[in-house]
């Protein structure tokens, strides 16, 4: 830690702010968004088929959605650490994570179309599925018992209760600070961070559960949570790292954020590209090793045609080359590279979540072009995910504009200024 | 940024935006020298004779058992059809699980710039070695004919000219293991250097400072070597640390790629690594509170060091009981019979009571560490570590015995009941750990007095411009 810490400037400096140039780009985001967002969703249920909108559509979601919980994860591990280094970034990432309120409301779509029964994606409120899948009736009486419609949405409510409650407890104990200044804030959420970070673990797995695993109804893995959370928490380090260079490429933050911010960043990034093979892989070697069928079809799937293609493109473009790509110090230390690699690790999380999901579509279909739904089932499913991504953009820097982009008067923001690596 | 208590004993308590201080009282550098060397300098008192006779006669006890078992054959133990892995399994996955806090210690903790480990590293460093050690002793005599176990090497054997089965977890266990316990050997060792070399600065006696000579390798504490030293700690640091969690994935891996159900669930790797660090620290904490104040080293141990490893243990703790029960609901939701049937027999079959030790020491016991009280209070501590040490040797004890016990074949069900050997290997494998760990504590020194002298020296520091 070094001594001679620059001052701490006031909390109303324009460098606290969030630049013009950022926050003329909320409107058009939002609504630019949100046109994309519904047009992929359009051009996959009229240019293929309800059933593949859909599907697009909760790829977008659950790619949004583990980064705003990851971002979560991150806001809890700083208060349950009292970490020092990471102040200067910590709003930018508490701004993300309070997209799980808007995230509430984009998930009502795809309760609708479970209650309506019109393009649901859930196979299991599909009456006809033990029967054509041979499962015995028993079975199937006590799965249905968890894959019930009403009890699905129930669950939903629950979990985004918890989130919400959360991410506005978090944030909004941090934006007070801003005023106020009060260490107290930082005790009370350094106490609350440790049993939310439980309930949160418990409630991240379990939503995992019931909207990812339960695309494919007899399919089961004990890690499945992990793997998303895995996948969610590298992409949310990846976007707090873009996020806070494109503030500073606009003017805030210029002297606080430092190139140790964008190394340490960066060697979380290294550590999480390797946690999240490390449970993609553990997942993998013992269902294959096992080769027990009802727990190999699922990568069954993902072995054939386009999606074997995947699989593999996630193993060298999701793990090889970024962990050679992060491991310098060299390059941990431009922050023009961590957000060169940042936004790069930001797609292979989309195709990761588009390969978790999209496989469930048609339930492999040997993994031929018809299964992505074709060129437009590509175009639609990207656009779902684009428009998504840049709506949660838009609103973050609608609310950014109303508070500030650092938690400046956070009582351990002297020491986040002074931080050096050793 | 100032110092919360600069003199009084409570350093657990640190306001935002200060550091509380981890050398407290007004110990100055050579105090922490006298410190630490005094422990290994003085003579032996009654209490380490005592321990130390106990502690070698249960290792010579393991001994005898061990030549016991090869003269006569693995019959002594209780390892029979359906369960032929029982008790040395038990007590090698056991030990292997408390040999993951050093590492993490003085690695994981090292890359989060945790400052609070230097005081506590070196000690669990060595406790790791020695866990190793114990873990080590049970697959190699579980083979059977011990005299064969450098099959295990990766050549083709003797006169048979087969290779090992690379292909099976229990061949990587002999990589992942080995390659731990080298690690973590050069990393413990390495990082003693510099206080090797002050024990041989300060020896009087001839033979001693020869000793220390050598092992302190010509250390001279000029600047080129500590930027080495510091360099090649930093890189070793980062070799370990994936290491911590390999190994236990490894050995979870034993169990999960079978079929065996109970044993085959894709989250064992996270779950067991979480559980062993949960057990490690355990044991740290069980010998570190009474040895901080036997040896007279509360300023350089202070509750702050016990307070941050009993949060680790309440957070392992929670992931573990999270992971018992994702591992129930989706036996649950899964509806595949066997699984069912094999997580119900735990709870509720025959061995229900090994089920209910691990859940009650494992799980339950550790939540007693949301109270301050029981993070502050030495004997507390020490009370809730001893039920997870219990707890978690339970817990390998259910999945290997429960598991194995209900196999697909009714007809091969039986009961496991262990025999003398097998308690006496146990207990004696305890011998070997405290004979090892009260050698360590009377010959090497048991803080690392460098590192700890750098935390006091940016604690001055903070002071210093805190005064200004």
């Amino acid at each position: 830690m070094s001594n001679h810490a620059p001052a701490i400037k006031p909390a109303d400096d324009p460098a606290f702010t969030l630049p013009a140039t950022l926050s003329a780009l909320s409107i058009p985001l939002c609504a630019g968004g949100l046109l994309a967002l519904v047009g992929g969703w359009a051009l996959g249920s009229f240019g293929v088929d309800v059933q593949f909108g859909m599907s697009a559509y909760l790829t977008a979601f659950i790619y949004c959605l583990t980064i705003a919980l990851g971002a979560m994860f991150f806001v809890l591990i700083q208060h349950i650490s009292r970490a020092g280094w990471s102040i200067v970034v910590r709003r930018v990432a508490e701004l993300m994570m309070v997209m799980v309120v808007p995230m509430a409301v984009l998930f009502l779509p795809i309760v609708v179309t479970l209650w309506t029964g019109e393009g649901t994606i859930y196979k299991w409120d599909d009456p006809g599925y033990a029967e054509h899948h041979h499962i015995p009736a028993e079975v199937w009486a006590n799965k249905t018992i968890y894959l019930e419609s009403k009890f699905f949405a129930a669950r939903a409510v629950i979990y985004f209760a918890i989130w919400i409650a959360l991410a506005v407890y978090f944030f909004r104990g941090s934006v007070t600070q801003d005023e106020t200044g009060e260490k107290k804030i930082t005790e009370r959420m350094q106490k609350w961070s440790a049993p939310a970070l439980i309930i949160l673990a418990l409630s991240m797995s379990f939503a995992m559960f019931d909207w990812v695993m339960t695309l494919a109804p007899m399919w089961f893995s004990t890690m499945f949570g992990v793997y998303m959370f895995s996948g969610g928490i590298l992409a949310a380090h990846c976007a707090v790292a873009a996020g806070t260079y494109l503030l500073q490429k606009n003017g805030a933050m210029r002297d606080e954020v430092t190139v140790e911010h964008y190394h340490d960043l960066g060697k979380y990034i290294f550590g999480f590209v390797f946690f999240w093979i490390y449970i993609g892989f553990s997942q993998y070697l013992l269902i294959w090793y096992g080769n027990i069928p009802e727990e190999t079809i699922w990568y069954w799937h993902r072995q054939l045609g386009v999606w074997g293609a995947l699989s593999l493109v996630l193993v060298f473009l999701h793990w090889i080359l970024p962990f050679i790509g992060t491991m310098s110090r060299h390059v941990r230390r431009q922050p023009t590279l961590m957000f060169g690699w940042s936004v790069y690790i930001l797609i292979l999380h989309f195709i990761d979540v588009y390969w978790c999901v999209m496989p469930e579509v048609y339930e492999g279909s040997g993994g031929t072009l018809a299964a992505v739904g074709g060129g437009i089932g590509i175009v639609a499913s990207i656009l779902c995910a684009v428009g998504m991504a840049a709506l949660m953009i838009g609103l973050i820097l609608r609310i950014a504009g109303q508070t500030r982009v650092a938690a400046s008067r956070d009582p351990r923001f002297g020491e986040s200024l002074a931080f050096e690596n050793i | 940024m100032s110092l919360a208590i600069p003199n009084g004993l409570d350093n657990t308590v640190e306001r935002p935006g200060e550091r509380a201080p981890l050398v407290l009282g007004d110990t100055t550098y050579h105090d922490i020298t006298e410190a630490v060397c005094q422990v290994a300098e003085r003579p032996p008192g009654r209490g380490w004779i005592f321990g130390f006779l106990v502690a070698f006669a249960l290792l010579n006890w393991l001994g005898i058992c061990i030549a016991y078992l090869i003269y006569t054959g693995v019959g002594v133990w209780g390892n029979q059809a359906p369960v032929f892995w029982g008790w040395p399994i038990v007590n090698f996955v056991f030990w292997v699980g408390i040999g993951h806090a050093g590492t993490l210690i003085s690695a994981i903790l090292f890359l989060f710039r945790q400052e609070w480990r230097t005081s506590i590293n070196r000690a669990a460093e060595a406790m790791t070695i020695f866990a190793v050690a114990c873990a080590g002793t049970f697959p190699g005599i579980h083979v059977g004919r011990a005299w064969l176990a450098f099959w295990l090497a990766p050549y083709p054997s003797l006169n048979l000219w087969m290779w090992p089965q690379f292909r099976s977890p229990l061949l990587w266990d002999v990589f992942a293991v080995s390659t731990y316990g080298t690690v973590s050997l050069l990393f413990w060792y390495m990082g003693m250097v510099p206080d090797l070399a002050t024990f041989r600065d300060r020896s009087k006696n001839k033979w001693r400072r020869m000793a220390y000579g050598i092992l302190a390798l010509g250390w001279t504490g000029s600047s080129r070597h500590w930027m080495r030293y510091e360099k090649a700690y930093a890189l070793l640091a980062a070799l370990a640390a994936p290491l911590v969690l390999s190994v236990h994935t490894i050995v979870s891996f034993d169990f999960a790629v079978s079929q065996v159900p109970g044993w085959h669930t894709t989250i064992f790797p996270p779950y067991f690594v979480a559980g062993a660090i949960f057990s490690g620290f355990a044991m740290v904490l069980t010998l570190m509170v009474p040895a901080r104040t036997m040896l007279g080293l509360e300023k350089l141990i202070t509750i702050r060091h016990l307070e941050n490893m009993c949060k680790i243990i309440l957070a392992t703790g929670s992931i573990v009981g999270l992971a018992y029960g994702t591992e129930f609901f989706i036996a649950w939701y899964g509806q595949v019979p066997e699984e069912q049937f094999a997580f119900l027999n735990r709870a509720l079959g025959p061995y229900w009571w090994a089920y209910l030790t691990m859940v009650s020491c494992n799980v339950l016991s550790p939540q007693l560490f949301w109270f301050r009280k029981f993070r502050t209070t030495p004997w507390l501590i020490v009370l809730v570590c001893i039920f997870v040490n219990i707890g978690m040797w339970f817990e390998r004890f259910v999945i290997v015995v429960t598991s194995l016990s209900r196999d697909y074949l009714p007809s091969a069900w039986s009961y496991f009941h262990p025999t003398w050997v097998d308690w006496s290997m146990l207990i004696g494998s305890f011998g070997l750990f405290f004979t090892l760990f009260l050698l360590f504590c009377k010959l090497m020194p048991v803080i690392n007095m460098a590192e700890t002298k750098s935390t006091l020296a940016k604690q001055l520091h903070m002071k210093h411009n805190d005064e200004h």
